[in-house]
């Protein structure tokens, strides 16, 4: 991986103010068709260490694109990608493996979890793919559960969970690496009330200890907890809401 | 707050301490395999039903092989006869006296004895008019014709040597000639001379002329007579020896073709070898179809048991796992799948063919290298397939896996 000193500019960043916890160039993600389908269109974004993003979009406005591309567990069609200072863009499979092991949490949705295996053992292979060892991985799977107040169906398996279980679970797994950047996909979908409002506290209280969050929605509840809010539509971000 | 530390539930479904090594990729895929959305059922169930059907085809084309071959064996005389011209040119030497134990130690000989017969001199007793044929022997005639001593004992080395006037009786003989026991020593009078009993023969299978006959030493009856022995040398041979020995014989005996006439039984080996051929190229054929079949199907099952596992493999991928761990852990568990398969494929076709051969009254026999290469072959295919094809799935990027946004 590319070392990048604070004077460099390969990022095109000359040191006005804090260096982008994020930062994305033209980005662009078609779907080859027929017909083709255009996601991303020059998706232009810059995010702050700490900050608290909502992406703001209907359904197909290209929320789950923009995330999966972030997370690197896709690649643009075309664009740049800068992830503290670093094109990710280019780098090998290795490397952007280890970038998702290690920095990145994202978080799915309640489906993107091992449903035959239990809470924990999904935590743990995420920490286990990180290369933390026994006893790291036992207190992180231990704060993390009690982070989302799940601690008590560690041991079930995640297909006994309800939705908004299986939702906090896959933020749990999303946060036991302590990641410095936190991506979180409509987090408020198939819940009810008392749980999104659960969840929406949760994401103020990680917020709060310095991580930086993108959450894409839909939700208005949830954009109105972020430092701002942008509103994609067509693959375009559009004007902040 | 629970402490997780202390609920063995968690704890032990934990992997093992450090990265993701050799030790952890097994363990994850000994979970993985007990989980049954993972689980490779179709797989196993392919590869051994697939080897068992194999292994069956090879064991019971052999062992047929085998019943045919041991007929054909029963059907093959496995008898040489040398047989003194009985019009010798003049100064010709004939058989030696001891012909048959020259040809009893050749290669391939299963027992030898000579045989005369003494057309003019019948045999009786005091106590009836019946009479019956008298043969001169060596002792070595009553192997070759498989016959079993009753009572009494038979004559040896040194009767003949000494010349004694002893006789053992055929079956047919001594009933026709009223002795049915040793006790009393009983006698034959043959020619003039009194021959003591000292033998009483069962049923001669191989040579059913000596049932009907009284049988004395062969040097007895030259001296006592004066008659030519040995007449004949009959040799039981192992099966496919019957040419090699009769050549040796010959040779033994000392004898020229004038002077000596070999009967030869037509041999058999050749189409003992065919038989056996065919049954092993029957055998190849039918596993080697039912291979290509077998292979078709595990292409297929283990195709579909990774396609099938596709989300789970990106969610993996989305974890933070290399392309390589993944692949690691499919081999892993593509290899455990081959050999349990095997493994059970392998007893059950061994066991059907055990049971299926002594249900027909066969001996089982099943060339245990073709299982062998045909346990390695599915074990390496499964592994093969089922590395390749995780290599491909995991190929692109795990949004690729995952589906629409």
């Amino acid at each position: 991986m590319t070392a990048i000193t604070d004077t460099e500019t390969v990022d095109g960043w000359f040191g006005q103010g804090p260096r982008p916890a994020l930062r994305t160039e033209r980005l662009v993600r078609s779907y080859d068709g027929p017909p083709e389908v255009l996601a991303l269109a020059a998706v232009d974004l810059e995010v702050s260490p700490g900050e608290l993003t909502a992406v703001v979009g209907t359904t197909g406005s290209g929320k789950t694109t923009l995330i999966r591309i972030l997370a690197l567990i896709d690649r643009p069609t075309a664009g740049r990608y800068l992830l503290d200072g670093i094109d990710v863009g280019d780098l090998p499979d290795g490397e952007r493996s280890s970038l998702r092991a290690g920095r990145i949490g994202v978080s799915l949705g309640p489906g993107a979890l091992l449903a035959d295996r239990s809470v924990a053992e999904n935590l743990d292979l995420a920490l286990v793919y990180a290369g933390f060892d026994r006893a790291e991985r036992m207190t992180r799977i231990t704060d993390a559960m009690s982070r989302v107040s799940l601690e008590h169906r560690a041991a079930s398996p995640v297909g006994e969970l309800s939705v908004g279980e299986r939702r906090r679970a896959d933020l749990a797994r999303s946060l036991v690496r302590s990641p410095s950047l936190l991506l979180v996909d409509e987090p408020t979908r198939e819940l009810d009330g008392a749980a999104a409002t659960s969840l929406i506290t949760l994401l103020r209280e990680l917020h709060r200890t310095g991580v930086t969050v993108i959450v894409t929605t839909d939700d208005t509840r949830v954009a109105g907890v972020a430092d701002r809010a942008l509103k994609l539509a067509r693959g375009r971000i559009e004007a902040e809401v | 707050m629970t402490d997780l530390l202390d609920d063995r539930r968690v704890t032990d479904t934990l992997l093992p301490p450090g990265r993701i090594g050799f030790v952890g990729l097994a363990r994850e895929a000994l979970r993985s395999l007990e989980t049954r959305s993972a689980r490779p059922t179709v797989p196993f169930l392919v590869v051994a039903f697939g080897v068992a059907a194999i292994v069956m085809a090879l064991g019971v084309a052999r062992s047929s092989g085998d019943q045919t071959i041991a007929a054909i064996d029963e059907l093959t005389p496995t008898e040489v006869v040398l047989l003194a011209d009985p019009d010798p040119r003049p100064g010709g030497d004939g058989l030696p006296i001891d012909a048959a134990e020259r040809v009893r130690v050749l290669p391939g000989v299963v027992a030898a004895g000579s045989l005369t017969r003494l057309d003019e001199i019948p045999a009786t007793t005091a106590g009836t008019s019946s009479e019956v044929d008298v043969v001169a022997t060596s002792p070595g005639l009553l192997d070759v014709a498989t016959v079993e001593v009753t009572t009494g004992r038979r004559f040896d080395g040194g009767h003949l040597s000494r010349g004694d006037t002893v006789a053992v009786l055929g079956i047919d003989a001594a009933a026709d000639l009223g002795i049915t026991t040793l006790d009393g020593d009983p006698e034959v009078i043959v020619g003039d001379a009194p021959f003591t009993v000292i033998g009483l023969l069962g049923p001669a299978a191989e040579l059913p002329e000596l049932d009907a006959a009284v049988i004395v030493p062969e040097t007895t009856a030259a001296e006592r007579f004066g008659v030519t022995v040995p007449a004949e040398v009959r040799i039981d041979v192992a099966v496919g020896e019957a040419d090699r020995v009769a050549r040796d014989a010959l040779v033994a005996v000392g004898s020229g073709a004038d002077d000596v006439i070999v009967s030869v039984p037509r041999d058999r080996a050749d189409i003992r070898s065919s038989v056996a051929a065919d049954a092993d190229r029957l055998g190849t054929t039918l596993g080697l179809a039912l291979g290509l079949l077998g292979g078709l199907a595990v292409v297929a099952t283990v195709v579909g048991w990774l396609a099938r596992r596709r989300d789970e493999l990106a969610l993996r991928r989305s974890f933070g796992a290399r392309r390589g761990s993944i692949v690691g852990q499919v081999l892993i568990e593509s290899l455990l799948t081959g050999v349990l398969g095997v493994a059970v494929g392998a007893a059950i076709g061994l066991v059907t063919v055990v049971v299926a051969t002594s249900l027909a009254g066969w001996d089982a026999s099943v060339d245990l290298l073709w299982v062998g290469v045909t346990a390695g072959a599915a074990v390496a295919l499964v592994v093969l397939v089922a590395v390749v094809t995780a290599a491909v799935v995991v190929r692109g990027e795990p949004s690729r896996l995952l589906g629409a946004g």
